[in-house]
C-alpha cells in the first residue's frame, strides 16, 4: 500500500519536471502538508497519554510536597500545605488522609477540562509547524489571492457607490458614471492576479528559505524532549513496576508490555520528526535546485515514506491501547 | 537540566539496589521496608521528572513563538500596498461625497425673524388632499396629529426614486454603527440617528455628526469646539454619542413617528413652520415639497430647491 501510493507520488512528481520555473512548486508543498497531517493526527494520541501521565504526575508532586511541609514549610507557593493524616517510617500515607488545603498552581493538573501545561507546549509546538506548513500551502497554491480579490470586489463596490453618490450630487448623469467604474475594474483586474501569484512566489521562497531553521528549531526541540514525554508516560508502570510489581509477576509482566509498548511509540514519533525535517530540507534543496528530477523524486519518496511510517504509529497506538484495556 | 537527568538516573539505580535486596531476602518485614523506600524514592522521581518535563515545555514553547511570529508576519496579502492605495482612494472618494452633501445640506431655519431674497410666497404650494399647511406653532401636543397625516400621506416624486433608494442603501450600510450608538443612548433609534448623519454629513462617517467637521479635530463651525471632552481624533461614535446628548435625544422617550418628525424638524429649525410652509429637511423629494429652502443662516430663498432627501421620507422608506 506504502509502496503504491510512493510510487503514484514519483510518478506524479516526474511528470511535473517539465514545468515552468515560474509557478509555485506546489506539488512539493503539498506533499509537505499531507505528511505534516500524517504526523499530526498520529502525535495527537500520544499527546493524551502525556496529558493523562502528566496529570498524574502533577498530583504525586503535589502528595510529595504536602508530605515534606508536614515537617515544615517548603520553599515554592504552596509549600506551606501540609498532609493530614497518618504516615509510615518513609513518608508514605498510611491511610486516610488528604493534602489540606488548596494550590491554585495544581489546577492544572486536577482539572480534565484542559491540557496540563508541558501537554499544551508539545500541542503548541507541533501545531505551529503546522501553522508553517499550511502558510507553504496557502502561498503555493494561491488561496489567499482568491480571498483579496473577493476583497477587491467589495472595494470596487464601495468606490461604485461613492462614484455614483458624487455623480448624483453634481448633477452628472449616471450613466457616465458606470462606464467610467467599468473601466477601472476592468483595467485593474487582470492586474491583481499576475501580481499576488509573483509576491506569494517570493514570499513562499523567503519563507521556505529564510525560515525553514525556525521549524528545524521547533523539531529539534520536540525531539530532543522525547526522553522525558517517554519518561513521563510511562512513569506509572515503571513506580508500579517496582511496587505492586515486586510480588506479583503478572503485574510486573503487563507494566513491562507497557513500556515497551510507549518505547516504540515514543521511537515512531522520533523517526517520524526526522523525517518530517528530511522532507523540510528537501523542500528546500529544490528551490536551490528546481526541477531536478532527483530531487523530485527524493522528495517524493520521502513523503511516502513520512505517510507510511505514520500508518505503522497509528497501529502501535491503537496496540497499545487494546493492551491497556 | 544534566544534574536533574543524572539524579534520577541515580535514583533509579538506588531503586534497582532496593529489587535486588528484595528478591534476595525472606525477611517480611524488610520486604515491607524495602516496598516502602521504593514508593518514596518513585515520588522523588516524578518530582524530578516534572521539572525536567516542565523545563522542556519551556524550550518547546520559546521555538514555537519564534515560528509563530514567523507566520503571523508572514504577507499574506498577495497585492501589497495594492489594496491599501486603492482604500486610500475610496476614503477620499467617500470624503468628497461627504463634501458635496455638506455643501448642499439644509441651513438652520431661524424661527423668528429672517430676511427673503424675494418676498414670500402668499401661500404654500398644493398640498395633498385633506392636509392643511403647517400649522404655526412648536406645541407638539397640537403638531403630532398634523405630522401623522403628512406621514400617511408622503409619496415620493418619480423622478427622485433613485436618490431616495441611494439614501436608503447608505443608512442601511451604516446600521450597526447607527444600532451601537442608539444602544449607548437609551435606545435612540438607528433610523433616526442615520437620518441625522444623512442631512448634516452626508454620510461621512470620518465627520462630526454635529456639522460634518473632520474628526481629527473639535469641530470648528457650530456648535463649535465639541466635544468638549476627550482628546482628538475622535471616533466617529464618540463624535455622534456628544451629538445626540447635547440635543438631549437620550432623554427621550417617545419614538413614534410624529414625535421624531417633531424632534428632527427642531433639530433644523421651526423657521419654515412659523411661516406655515412645509419643511424640506422633513419632506423633499416626496409629494408636499417642491421649492423653497433657508440658503443661509436667516435668508429664504423662495426658489432655491433643496437637493437633499428629506428624513421624513427617508425614514418611511427605509422602514416599509
Amino acid at each position: 500500500m506504502g509502496e503504491t501510493r510512493a510510487l503514484c507520488v514519483v510518478m506524479a512528481c516526474a511528470a511535473l519536471c517539465g514545468c515552468a520555473t515560474s509557478s509555485p512548486p506546489a506539488r512539493e508543498v503539498a506533499m509537505v502538508a499531507e505528511a505534516f497531517g500524517a504526523l499530526h493526527a498520529a502525535s495527537q494520541p500520544l499527546l493524551d497519554d502525556l496529558a493523562v501521565a502528566e496529570r498524574a504526575q502533577g498530583q504525586t508532586v503535589a502528595l510529595e510536597r504536602a508530605l515534606q511541609a508536614r515537617a515544615g514549610t517548603q520553599p515554592g507557593p504552596c509549600g506551606g500545605i501540609p498532609y493530614q493524616g497518618d504516615t509510615d517510617e518513609h513518608g508514605n500515607p498510611s491511610g486516610p488522609g488528604v493534602i489540606a488545603g488548596f494550590c491554585s498552581g495544581d489546577a492544572p493538573y486536577y482539572s480534565p477540562i484542559s491540557d496540563p501545561p508541558a501537554t499544551g507546549a508539545f500541542r503548541r509546538a507541533l501545531r505551529s509547524v503546522g501553522d508553517y506548513t499550511q502558510l507553504l500551502v496557502i502561498l503555493a497554491d494561491g488561496s489567499n489571492i482568491d480571498a483579496a480579490q473577493a476583497q477587491l470586489h467589495t472595494l470596487a463596490a464601495n468606490l461604485g457607490s461613492a462614484l455614483a453618490s458624487a455623480g448624483s450630487m453634481t448633477g452628472a448623469p449616471a450613466a457616465g458614471v458606470g462606464p467610467a467604474l467599468s473601466g477601472l475594474v476592468a483595467a485593474v483586474e487582470p492586474l491583481t492576479r499576475r501580481v499576488a501569484t509573483r509576491n506569494n512566489l517570493d514570499e513562499l521562497r523567503r519563507v521556505v528559505l529564510q525560515e525553514s531553521p525556525k521549524v528545524e528549531t521547533v523539531i529539534t526541540a520536540l525531539r530532543d524532549s522525547a526522553p522525558v514525554l517517554f519518561d513521563t508516560v510511562t512513569e506509572r508502570s515503571m513506580a508500579r513496576l517496582s511496587g505492586v510489581g515486586l510480588d506479583n509477576a503478572e503485574v510486573a509482566a503487563a507494566e513491562i508490555a507497557r513500556i515497551e509498548a510507549y518505547r516504540a511509540t515514543v521511537s515512531i514519533y522520533v523517526v517520524l520528526l526526522d523525517q518530517y525535517r528530511e522532507l523540510l530540507h528537501e523542500l528546500v534543496a529544490v528551490y536551490h535546485t528546481p526541477q531536478q528530477p532527483l530531487t523530485l523524486a527524493v522528495l517524493a519518496q520521502r513523503s511516502a515514506e513520512l505517510s507510511a511510517g505514520a500508518d505503522a504509529w497509528r497501529r502501535t497506538i491503537a496496540n497499545l491501547r487494546a493492551a491497556l484495556r | 537540566m544534566y544534574v536533574i537527568e543524572e539524579l534520577r538516573h541515580e535514583l533509579s539505580r538506588a531503586i534497582n539496589t532496593l529489587r535486588r535486596r528484595h528478591a534476595n531476602t525472606t525477611d517480611a518485614a524488610e520486604r515491607k521496608a524495602i516496598r516502602g523506600s521504593i514508593e518514596a524514592l518513585n515520588r522523588k522521581i516524578a518530582v524530578l521528572n516534572q521539572a525536567q518535563l516542565l523545563d522542556a515545555a519551556a524550550t518547546l514553547t520559546l521555538a514555537a513563538q519564534d515560528l509563530e511570529r514567523v507566520v503571523a508576519a508572514a504577507r499574506l496579502g498577495p497585492f501589497d500596498g495594492y489594496l491599501s492605495a486603492l482604500e486610500t482612494h475610496i476614503d477620499r472618494l467617500n470624503h468628497l461625497s461627504g463634501s458635496m452633501h455638506a455643501q448642499e445640506s439644509l441651513a438652520p431655519a431661524p424661527e423668528d425673524g429672517g430676511e427673503s431674497t424675494m418676498r414670500l410666497p402668499r401661500a404654500p404650494r398644493r398640498l395633498a388632499r385633506g392636509l392643511e399647511p403647517p400649522r404655526a406653532s412648536k406645541d407638539y401636543t397640537l403638531l403630532r396629529a398634523e405630522y401623522q397625516a403628512y406621514y400617511d400621506a408622503c409619496t415620493v416624486r418619480p423622478e427622485c426614486r433613485g436618490n431616495v433608494a441611494y439614501y436608503v442603501k447608505r443608512l442601511r450600510n451604516g446600521r450597526s454603527l447607527y444600532e451601537a450608538v442608539g444602544r449607548d443612548l437609551n435606545g435612540i433609534p438607528w433610523a433616526f440617528i442615520g437620518a441625522i448623519h444623512a442631512m448634516e454629513c452626508g454620510f461621512n462617517f470620518a465627520g462630526h455628526l454635529h456639522n460634518g467637521d473632520p474628526l481629527i479635530a473639535r469641530t470648528v463651525q457650530v456648535p463649535k469646539g465639541r466635544p468638549l471632552t476627550g482628546t482628538p481624533p475622535f471616533t466617529w461614535r464618540e463624535s455622534a454619542i456628544d451629538a445626540l446628548t447635547m440635543k438631549g435625544f437620550h432623554d427621550v422617550r417617545d419614538w413614534s413617528v410624529p414625535h421624531m418628525l417633531y424632534l428632527l424638524e427642531r433639530y433644523n429649525g421651526m423657521g419654515y413652520r412659523m411661516r406655515r410652509l412645509v419643511s424640506p429637511y422633513l419632506w423633499s423629494f416626496s409629494n408636499h415639497y417642491s421649492r423653497g429652502k433657508f440658503v443661509k443662516d436667516g435668508i429664504y430663498d423662495p426658489h432655491a430647491v433643496s437637493k437633499q432627501c428629506g428624513v421624513a421620507v427617508m425614514l418611511k422608506a427605509v422602514m416599509s
